[in-house]
């Protein structure tokens, strides 16, 4: 299959099968956690090992009112599970074609930002922390 | 759309056109442009923002200031509101401008608005 680049719109997170609503950008970063040690066997080499793995989302959408439709999470879900830093499963998926990258593991709501001003619509950022090493399989 | 409903408010003060092309207008009158930019989330389209560009035209400065303050008053009780089908969220003024156009002899006003609606 020839390479071809992911639009942006196609990346969705979905946390417990759910999009949060009016989702306008998200952010994936992460990486193994590496540990350094080094004893006198090493003969003064530094070792390097992994040591799990640090991962964090954070999503920006816009602020709607109204009861969640099915497969959707609002603003009253992001603030109660931020508040209680609720755990979920997560997927993260590059297409929605078969074949197409999928992210999976579990995340923990941490904190929500919600932007206001006077002259455009609310706004509000989502941060999760990935707390399971992610699995990386396909759609 | 919005430039009907930018039509029907500010026609009602004075003699209103689309700056679409050349225009054969009585004095005063007005014209007015609409340039628009879509609103997305990762779903699709949200809203509609626009820059809304209204000129008052009249050879006195005070039937041209006169006019544009009833103008304004018409375009901003726009916001809340649906006019000819378009519902408009904000309507905020950014911008007012007045020059001299020396070879018409006419004094301009030209009002610059933001307006964010939730469709076309």
């Amino acid at each position: 299959m020839a390479n071809t680049k992911v639009k942006g719109y196609v990346i969705a997170l979905t946390v417990g099968d759910k999009t949060i609503v009016g989702t306008t950008s998200e952010t994936f970063s992460g990486g193994g956690v590496l540990k350094e040690s080094i004893q006198k066997s090493d003969s003064g080499q530094t070792q390097y090992a992994n040591a799990g793995f640090d991962g964090n989302f954070s999503v920006s959408a816009f602020v709607y009112n109204g009861a969640a439709a099915t497969g959707e999470l609002n603003i009253e879900n992001l603030m109660d599970y931020c508040a209680k830093n609720t755990t979920g499963n997560f997927e993260f998926a590059f297409g929605a074609d078969s074949g197409d990258p999928l992210v999976t593991g579990t995340c923990t709501f941490m904190s929500c930002t919600v932007n206001s001003d006077s002259e455009n619509y609310a706004d509000c950022t989502v941060d999760l922390r990935v707390t399971s090493t992610p699995h990386v399989g396909t759609v | 759309m919005i430039l009907e409903a930018l039509h029907t408010k500010i026609n009602a003060v004075i003699n209103a056109y689309a700056q679409i092309g050349d225009i054969d207008a009585e004095m005063p009158f007005a014209v007015y442009s609409a340039d628009q930019t879509p609103v997305r989330s990762k779903y699709g389209i949200e809203a509609y923002e626009y820059t809304i560009r209204i000129s008052v035209v009249s050879d006195k400065l005070n039937e041209c200031m006169a006019k544009s303050v009833l103008i304004k008053t018409a375009v901003e009780a726009l916001k809340g509101t649906t006019q000819n089908s378009t519902a408009f969220d904000f309507v905020m003024k950014e911008n007012e401008t007045q020059r001299f156009d020396v070879s018409t002899n006419r004094y301009i006003n030209d009002i610059t608005y933001r307006a964010i609606t939730q469709n076309e």
